[in-house]
């Protein structure tokens, strides 16, 4: 990214429910595990990505996740885990 | 939501939790944890009265900062060092068992890489800055203003901007407060400029560039506790800045027009001419070097230190400053090699035993933030006892469960709840450094990226310190102000302004707050982790 086009990112007004797109991977914060859903759920702005082959230990750690379905009326993704890539900024 | 159980980032397994230490949620379900998972997780501590108790040590530093700078006005980081001294010393009389737990948390705490990497930076943007101080940068801003020739209804909103160009050079807004109160406060008045309105406008430069410039110690806390990189948070930040800081230079405009000045007999131009002189403004190219380098994504240290480069050749070839004036070596006379060397410029030979020592630029800017390191170091070790303690994460459970039930929700927290604890704490950074955690804790659930997470927490700092009659930024100007009858004669008692009296016209900090409750909701500016990660914050 060029040194003008850092300070020109972002200016723009982004939704509160952001879309997904299956087939590409994202990096995530898992935010919670839903033990029914055998899941963990990141959530992205208001959008809900459930993640599975997750467990408890996952939630708070950055993951990469390989988006698999995008229901955009409800906001709602799936998505397979495939590697933490990064803890919280202050892990504490 | 009533099936799922919430586990907190880093948290222990739930199956070990006792019932007793579940969350507070009114969700029977809802489990929380925090504090580290499995292997990592440290030993947690236990305190008389729950939870809660261990924010004792923060609460009672919280108090004792209200105390001494709200209430007292007593702008001093050492004096906040004994508070928070004080305060882990009073929380261990409430923990259960053996204190040992606690003791370690302390070195624990203090470990973390956050306070560690804020104060590098800060020393090395100390240094920094204070080279472009003596070499007479702000000199050859007064010299700009005289040569354009402004009036005294423009006066306010070039003071303003040359502040703003000012402090985002040297990082530091309570010295440049001091700075152009000191030269800039006097000139504009005996132009006929109102000087509540001036005084206003020299806050809200420092305000502009203690958010933007990236050797702000308040710049440099928001990146390292979001982990993100110091250029790249800058670089996203000046949209808000600017945001903010047209309108902020219309209302000067408009109000340095409508609100007359005080009559007082002086020559402005005489007093302006005295004090200018460009050869400082050499500096906005030590200024430029940096920003460049740390916006192109330069490790932070290598990016000041091209800038001090810069400052320290600028210093000498144009003769701004002598070599002594950066380091000097004073020694007494009776040292083995002091006679002989003293052809040395940095040797210089001191008949008052108190003089001897190191000193000159490089010292001078490094030591102004040897007491807030320390600070920062205490206040973190607090943090985390409240992190073993529990306490963190019951706030934390509080603040999802009734306000940041959304991500717009979530942002506004996050504005409220640094606007709040930087309005009641006058020591700006010491606020930012107390409520980073819990930023960075509410911006990740939502994913929000560290660059926007950062650029919420200090926006609030910087506007915030620069407000209020208790205000750090208020204080530093208020006080520099009241040395200013007996340096000029026709300067007035009457002619210092009520720290009261300027709050409605700190413009920039107002309008700053208001852009990012105005970006809160709208989403201006909002970026998720999936539409950009900030780089790595440049950690040593």
């Amino acid at each position: 990214m060029s040194l003008l086009s850092k300070y020109f990112r972002g200016w723009s007004f982004r939704t509160t429910h952001p879309v997904l797109e299956p087939g590409k991977e994202v990096n995530v914060f898992l935010a919670e595990y839903d033990p029914s859903e055998e899941a963990a759920i990141a959530l992205v702005g208001d959008t809900r990505l459930y993640v599975s082959n997750t467990g408890p230990e996952h939630v708070g750690k950055r993951v990469r996740v390989a988006v698999r379905e995008f229901q955009p009326d409800d906001s709602i993704g799936y998505g397979e885990f495939v590697e933490v890539v990064g803890e919280s900024s202050y892990a504490g | 939501m009533t099936d799922v159980k919430f586990i907190w980032a880093d948290s222990e397994p739930y199956s070990e939790w006792d019932e007793s230490e579940m969350s507070e949620s009114t969700d029977p379900e809802v489990m929380t944890g925090f504090g580290g998972d499995g292997e990592e997780e440290g030993p947690r501590i236990e305190f008389y009265g729950g939870r809660g108790m261990s924010a004792v040590p923060i609460a009672f530093f919280i108090v004792w900062a209200i105390a001494q700078t709200a209430l007292w006005r007593i702008s001093d980081t050492a004096g906040l060092i004994a508070g928070m001294l004080i305060g882990l010393i009073v929380g261990m009389f409430f923990v259960k068992g053996n204190w040992k737990t606690y003791a370690n948390t302390i070195f624990e705490g203090m470990t973390q890489p956050v306070a560690v990497t804020a104060i590098v930076a800060w020393i090395w943007a100390g240094m920094f800055a204070q080279l472009l101080q003596d070499g007479g940068f702000v000199d050859g801003l007064i010299w700009l203003a005289n040569v354009a020739g402004v009036g005294a209804a423009l006066f306010p909103a070039v003071t303003f901007v040359l502040a703003a160009v000012f402090t985002t050079g040297i990082g530091t807004g309570y010295g440049s407060t001091v700075a152009f109160v000191t030269l800039f406060f006097p000139a504009g008045v005996l132009l006929g400029a109102n000087p509540v309105v001036m005084f206003g406008a020299i806050l809200s430069g420092a305000i502009f560039g203690d958010n933007l410039a990236p050797v702000s110690d308040t710049t440099i806390v928001s990146a390292v506790t979001q982990d993100s990189d110091i250029g790249g948070v800058v670089a996203s930040r000046f949209k808000y800045a600017l945001a903010a800081a047209i309108p902020a230079a219309i209302a000067y405009v408009l109000v340095g027009g409508a609100f007359s000045g005080v009559d007082v007999a002086g020559d402005a131009q005489q007093l302006l001419v005295a004090q200018s002189d460009p050869v400082g403004l050499v500096h906005l190219l030590s200024m430029g070097v940096l920003l460049v380098l740390a916006i192109s994504g330069r490790h932070i240290v290598e990016a000041i230190s091209w800038g001090i480069v810069v400052a320290v050749a600028a210093n000498l070839l144009l003769g701004l400053s002598s070599v002594a004036d950066i380091v000097s070596f004073n020694a007494p006379a009776d040292a083995p090699l002091a006679e002989p060397l003293a052809f040395l410029p940095f040797l210089r030979i001191v008949e008052d035993p108190e003089a001897v020592g190191v000193s000159g630029s490089i010292i001078d800017g490094a030591s102004g933030f040897f007491a807030l390191s320390i600070l920062v170091l205490l206040i973190i070790a607090a943090a985390q006892i409240m992190i073993r303690g529990g306490a963190f994460q019951a706030i934390l459970d509080w603040s999802l469960e009734n306000l940041a039930t959304n991500v717009r929700n979530a942002e506004l927290t996050m504005v409220g709840s640094a606007a709040l604890i930087n309005a009641i704490i006058t020591i700006n950074t010491a606020a930012e450094v107390a409520i980073g955690p819990y930023i960075s804790k509410i911006g990740e659930r939502f994913n929000l990226n560290g660059y926007r997470r950062a650029n919420i927490l200090d926006a609030q700092t910087a506007a915030l310190g620069y407000i209020f009659p208790w205000s750090g930024g208020v204080l530093v100007g208020y006080t520099a102000m009241q040395e200013l009858p007996a340096q000029y004669e026709w300067f007035d008692q009457s002619l210092v302004v009520n720290p009261v009296e300027v709050v409605p016209f700190v413009f920039h900090g107002w309008l700053l707050v208001a852009v990012f409750v105005l970006a809160a909701i709208t989403g201006f500016g909002r970026e998720y982790l999936i539409d950009r990660e900030s780089g790595e914050v440049a950690r040593v």
